[in-house]
């Protein structure tokens, strides 16, 4: 079957539910909506964190003895900061959300993971996760809880996106000073990876070692096009994240949304 | 104040502008092995050896690590009043990375990257005086591999 019944049957619902408030609701709603579902943008951030906090894992191989130590004190740094960098992301997908819902006039309730959590977070200075941000998601989680088991209060949106903006700036400022760190991390990260593949290769050419150096050339060509990617990842989560914050700037300016 | 006079290291952009040295001066140590490497065909014995390409790259992956070091707390590696400039850092490890790239010989690469790491220690130590000191040690170093 294709999938252009349900495509049908969407924009049917569309239709009859635009039917039931006035013609003028509906733009903003629907860019309301639009803007819950850039949440991608944090999918691809929060993937990218992960990939940053588990750095260590995939170095590990291509380590002395001296080297992992090294690593191994990085990567307990890493890990801690994580925490407070994926419960930041939590706040902000939650916050994303929570507008959808209102759009949608649904019930919202945020989980209780931010609940319990919240003013736990800590500030990491120089990261973009500094003070600043800190306060920003203190602002944040009020709002949340301002939209807590709201329903059919769509007309409490302008004024959210409103109070929100200058927190939402802070914080999609602070995931992208984060991100760029991360790319210059992930950047030594390849050049360790990659160098000594490079190396060890050179040096693999008496006719002992050809098996190995075949087999070593198909790991350096996947780690090339592996490392390749994630470079191209980090511009376009960067991208994305730039047009979230500016798309919440524009509907916050219009003021009352219907 | 501007840039160039600023006293160095004494804000969180600086100690990251330090990592990015560090590690385009890991950059320019790889670029030499590699050169070296492919000279290797030519110059036979007296080419660079794999104990050697490894012992350089053992250092290019220190001075990575450091900077990585440096960036994930940067602001934790602020030295507040340091005798020296942040534009004069900068000269001087960009003289650094250009003579790595501009030389052949490895003992010459094996010194400078040492001069650096040692300067990556001292940050991460938080010690200006370590720092003062290092940086003087890679002054001699560049006027060392400039008179051979």
């Amino acid at each position: 079957m294709t999938p252009l019944p349900a495509i049908a049957l969407f924009l049917l619902s569309l239709l009859l539910g635009g039917c039931a408030t006035s013609a003028k609701d509906v733009p903003a709603s629907a860019q309301v909506l639009a803007l819950a579902d850039d949440a991608k943008a944090l999918q691809a951030f929060g993937e990218l964190a992960l990939r940053h906090r588990d750095s260590y894992d995939r170095l590990r191989p291509y380590l002395n003895p001296q080297q992992d130590a090294s690593e191994k004190t990085l990567d307990r740094q890493r890990r801690a900061m994580h925490a407070d960098v994926a419960l930041l992301q939590l706040g902000l997908s939650q916050y994303l959300q929570g507008l959808g819902q209102l759009a949608r006039q649904d019930r919202f309730a945020y989980t209780s993971e931010i609940n319990a959590a919240g003013v736990t977070l800590r500030a990491w200075p120089g990261t973009g996760l500094d003070d600043r941000a800190v306060a920003a998601y203190t602002i944040l989680l009020r709002l949340l809880a301002r939209m807590h088991g709201e329903a059919r209060q769509r007309q409490m949106l302008g004024q959210l996106m409103h109070d929100g903006d200058a927190a939402l700036q802070t914080l999609v400022s602070a995931l992208n000073s984060l991100l760029r760190l991360y790319d210059k991390a992930g950047d030594n990260e390849r050049d360790i990876v990659l160098g000594l593949l490079e190396t060890d290769i050179a040096f693999a050419d008496t006719p002992a070692q050809r098996l190995l150096a075949v087999l070593a050339k198909t790991v350096q060509q996947s780690k090339v096009d592996e490392y390749r990617l994630y470079g191209l990842r980090h511009t376009l989560a960067q991208r994305q994240l730039a047009a979230l914050a500016q798309e919440h700037a524009r509907l916050a300016a219009l003021g009352e949304l219907p | 104040m501007s840039e160039r006079r600023e006293a160095a290291l004494g804000s969180a952009m600086q100690v990251e502008q330090l990592g990015d040295s560090l590690s385009q001066a890991a950059a320019a140590l790889h670029g030499a092995v590699l050169r070296a490497i492919r000279k290797r065909a030519s110059l036979g014995a007296a080419g660079i050896n794999q104990a050697q390409a490894q012992a350089v790259f053992a250092l290019e992956v220190a001075l990575r690590q450091q900077a990585n070091a440096l960036y994930a707390d940067a602001a934790g590696h602020i030295i507040t009043g340091l005798d020296t400039a942040q534009g004069q850092l900068s000269a001087l490890l960009d003289t650094v990375r250009q003579r790595i790239a501009g030389h052949d010989s490895v003992s010459h690469w094996i010194s400078l990257a040492t001069g650096l790491l040692n300067l990556g220690r001292a940050v991460l130590a938080r010690s200006p005086e370590r720092i003062l000191a290092t940086l003087d040690t890679v002054r001699d170093r560049l006027r060392e591999v400039a008179g051979d």
